[in-house]
């Protein structure tokens, strides 16, 4: 594989020239915020922290026309009407700059959710096989860093088509599949020194803290299912608003709403977030998750415990969790999932042997 | 400027009793009136919600005015009282979402002031076709990308510029650089 | 903050664990710049409490959604106000409440932070007077605590909480500056489009989480916030400008006359999205017309409640220009 240099000061024209042939999501820092904003002119575009939000917004956006509908009386049988739906157009290509190794990860999660488990949604598939995903490997873990833990990596290569690793003066960019071969065909050759930093960098990996042993996460789970002392005392601080799922890699809920004016309306699709009160909320008013102990426990239940025991994988477990830090750095009441599947597991480990369902 | 020539749409919240009254005697007197302003009658305009002006402003209306009894008069006794307060509140307010305070007026009318509405009513057009038409809070824009590349430059968001390498420095707002330098990965 | 004060805070927490069902309090976050909120049931839990500049959370936020029962609560002076607010609307019942009172010298704004080091690799964190000395992976960086203080602090009027059944420590003297709301003055220099593009500009990166609404400690609405409602339809569930921002304007529309300005939203805002602006110009407004300010009597009634006959500062709108 061919390894390219791409100077720092040529990122911006780099990108500009990708924008003739793909719509381009790049991140500029706005307020305390690193944010994917469409390519424009004069953008420069920050690619030294990973953005707030994750990449998924490309695949699965927060908002989404799926179709447009007109009903129509039938002018020779009025008591008929006709209901005419329009569909979406369908998706251009589009790129994604500067998201993470983690982020990247989450797409494959997402796949299991809307392509893999029989029914094939529509929308997404198109998206997907039209979006190119041009990441940047870390060299600093942050301090809410802890993709190791759930089999990713700083460097983790699942899910992306170009890989841009930081070296002097620049990046030393690596094409990982087909799509990438042509993403980076105009970017020259990197010189001997830099093919050289980029082997070391590959062969020394920064260091991260140990990870924890999370094999035995969903038995714990499922053995303090009802300990709801338990999920009170982690969940006492959630404000159940939706920052971690809305920013998570991982998370792909939605809700389906329809807007109507007159006899003409749209159908959207929009995020919704487990964390909500109003997630569960029943037609007759009854909510099988009103607190959020309930609704803490499903989350962190549907991340490393339910997801798991449904794929089956060989080696080792699939979680549903990138191990990103998203939902831990930007939590106004810093809610710490690490925490809480550790105490869990130590909690699992200390109950009784018994499994409630 | 767009939209030169068209109707305006101003939007009328009248309290049954007095200003619809007096709204109604205008009609009745068949005094000539612009007729940009549509009518929404409301019990009292104690009921008006300063949501209601909110809502209209943003979602494309030119202007909202509220009209209701004149203090003391209410037809039910502290329904203005209430709705003058929180009316004067919502007009200092507006400056600070970017929405001309003149779009917005509370005036008094009682049912027998057919010609005093139509004059507010006509001033109060004349005042909202000086401003011209509300400016709408709706994304920019977005051509294809194939087009901007047919173009050779961007028609994404024109009414965004960006901030430069340093980062945002829009007014007053906190955390805007974290002074680690430009498009280097670390 | 000193160890004598933990001391005495646990000593009081201790004494009041028969009385109530917990006590929420503070300890140490995910690293040594973020607390988070804890609940206290017993003796041995009192060990993970905190309290330093690191505290920004305003635990009064819990309040709503934990009336009923039986619970004591650590405050700051800005948190006890918010108490004062639900107290002032009858929302909670003051019988309930053990509440801890802590005078506090201000808490640090990580944006502020963020601008003037690295926070990502934070080993430790001491708050030696009027410096901050952070331990970093690359070696120590000490700052000027005012320069990394949240703006709240530099004006704040209450360090003592205005209500409480313990006050832990010395009561402290008022060293915030008088408030001229010089921000929104400020902001209202630019022209009535640029302030328009400005918040087009800002809302575009929000992200509807509901963050800034869910950490108010006055929206009690909860799920039938009128934002989610479908009847009436007040906001759709897109993620456009118009609503993301309509939305904004119903929360301050809503919090007019009851907002203490803890800065809860704007803290909690993923993006940091300047809303904390929208309420300080309601309440410069409040003051100016009524001399008001929310969460400070308990007998106070909110001017919006009520009337006079005879407004002085508001102009008669009979004759119209």
């Amino acid at each position: 594989m061919v390894v390219r240099f791409l100077p720092a000061d040529a990122v911006a024209d780099v990108t500009a020239a990708w924008a003739r042939d793909y719509h381009v999501l790049a991140p500029v820092r706005e307020g305390s915020a690193v944010v994917y904003r469409t390519w424009a002119r004069d953008m420069h575009p920050f690619l030294g922290r990973p953005p707030t939000a994750s990449a998924k917004q490309a695949l699965l956006p927060q908002t989404e026309n799926l179709f447009n509908y007109t009903y129509r009386k039938d002018k020779d049988d009025l008591t008929r009407t006709e209901v005419f739906v329009s569909e979406a157009l369908p998706p251009e290509p589009t790129l994604i700059l500067g998201p993470r190794p983690c982020d990247a990860r989450g797409v494959r999660l997402l796949d299991r959710v809307f392509l893999d488990r029989g029914v094939t949604d529509a929308q997404y598939k198109a998206r997907r096989a039209a979006t190119y995903f041009v990441t940047v490997a870390c060299d600093e873990p942050e301090n809410t860093c802890f993709c190791h833990w759930t089999g990713g990596g700083p460097r983790d290569e699942n899910g992306s088509d170009v890989m841009l690793h930081p070296v002097k003066g620049g990046f030393a960019v690596r094409a990982l599949t087909e799509a990438g071969e042509k993403i980076a065909a105009s970017i020259p050759e990197a010189p001997a020194e830099v093919q050289k930093e980029l082997e070391e960098k590959l062969a020394n990996p920064p260091a991260m803290p140990a990870a924890p042993d999370l094999s035995t996460a969903p038995e714990s789970f499922l053995k303090i299912f009802g300990d709801m002392d338990f999920w009170m005392d982690e969940s006492a601080r959630c404000l159940s608003c939706g920052v971690c799922t809305y920013l998570c890699p991982a998370c792909s809920c939605f809700n389906i709403t329809d807007e109507n004016s007159g006899l003409k309306g749209r159908r959207l699709r929009t995020w919704d977030t487990c964390m909500s009160a109003l997630y569960t909320l029943e037609g007759s008013g009854h909510n099988p998750r009103p607190n959020r102990s309930h609704r803490l426990r499903n989350r962190v239940g549907h991340k490393f415990c339910y997801h798991p025991r449904e794929v089956e994988k060989q080696g080792a477990l699939e979680f549903s969790c990138t191990g990103c830090g998203r939902c831990i750095k930007s939590c106004p009441v810093s809610v710490d999932i690490r925490r809480v599947v550790l105490d869990m597991i130590e909690r699992g480990a200390a109950a009784a042997p018994e499994v409630k369902p | 400027m767009q939209d030169v020539g068209r109707d305006y749409r101003i939007i009328g919240f009248l309290c049954n009793w007095c200003s619809y009254g007096g709204a109604d005697a205008a009609g009745v007197a068949r005094f000539s009136q612009p007729t940009d302003l549509r009518i929404i009658r409301v019990p009292c305009s104690g009921r008006v919600d300063p949501m209601f002006v909110a809502k209209a402003l943003l979602s494309g209306a030119d202007g909202v005015l509220v009209s209701g009894c004149h203090p003391r008069d209410c037809h039910y006794s502290e329904g203005n009282l209430y709705a003058r307060r929180r009316l004067e509140m919502l007009r200092r307010f507006l400056p600070i979402i970017g929405v001309d305070e003149r779009r917005f007026e509370y005036i008094w009318v009682s049912a027998s002031e057919g010609a005093r509405w139509r004059d507010m009513v006509t001033k109060f057009t004349e005042k909202i076709h000086e401003l011209g038409p509300m400016p709408r809070m709706t994304e920019p824009a977005r051509t294809l990308c194939a087009l901007e590349g047919m173009l050779g430059h961007s028609l994404a968001q024109p009414d965004m510029a960006q901030p430069g390498p340093e980062g945002a420095a829009a007014a007053g707002t906190a955390g805007m650089n974290d002074g680690k330098g430009g498009a280097n990965g670390r | 903050m000193g160890a004598d004060r933990m001391a005495e805070l646990r000593a009081a927490i201790a004494g009041e664990l028969g009385n109530v069902d917990f006590v929420l309090g503070y300890s140490r976050g995910f690293d040594p710049l973020h607390a988070t909120p804890v609940s206290v049931r017993s003796e041995k839990d009192l060990d993970t409490l905190i309290f330093d500049p690191t505290c920004v959370q305003n635990l009064a936020t819990c309040l709503y959604g934990l009336r009923g029962k039986r619970m004591g609560l650590v405050v700051k002076g800005c948190d006890s106000r918010s108490v004062m607010q639900l107290l002032q609307e009858k929302i909670v019942d003051r019988a309930n409440l053990v509440l801890f009172g802590m005078p506090c010298d201000g808490v640090i704004d990580m944006a502020k932070v963020r601008v003037q080091t690295d926070i990502t690799h934070v080993r430790e964190a001491h708050f030696e007077g009027d410096k901050v000395r952070l331990v970093l992976a690359e070696g120590e960086k000490t700052l000027e605590k005012r320069a990394v203080l949240a703006d709240k602090c530099l004006r704040c009027r209450y360090p003592n909480p205005v209500v409480a059944d313990h006050m832990i420590g010395p009561e402290l003297p008022v060293t915030g500056v008088e408030d001229t709301y010089a921000d929104v003055t400020a902001f209202e220099k630019l022209s009535t489009q640029e302030r328009f593009d400005f918040w087009k500009r800002q809302m575009s990166r929000c992200i509807r989480c509901y963050a800034c609404r869910n950490a108010c400690p006055l929206c009690v609405c909860k799920h039938v916030c009128l934002a989610d409602s479908r009847e009436p339809h007040w906001l759709s569930a897109e993620a456009t400008l118009q609503e993301k921002w309509l939305f904004q304007v119903m929360h301050a529309l809503h919090l007019a006359g009851r907002c203490t300005e803890c800065g809860e939203c704007q803290r909690s805002c993923p993006e940091g999205i300047p809303i904390l602006l929208l309420k300080r110009k309601m309440n410069k407004e409040l003051k100016e017309l009524f001399n008001y300010e929310a969460g400070v009597s308990l007998d106070a009634v909110p001017p919006l409640h009520t009337f006079l006959m005879e407004e002085e500062k508001i102009k008669d709108r009979g004759m119209l220009w």
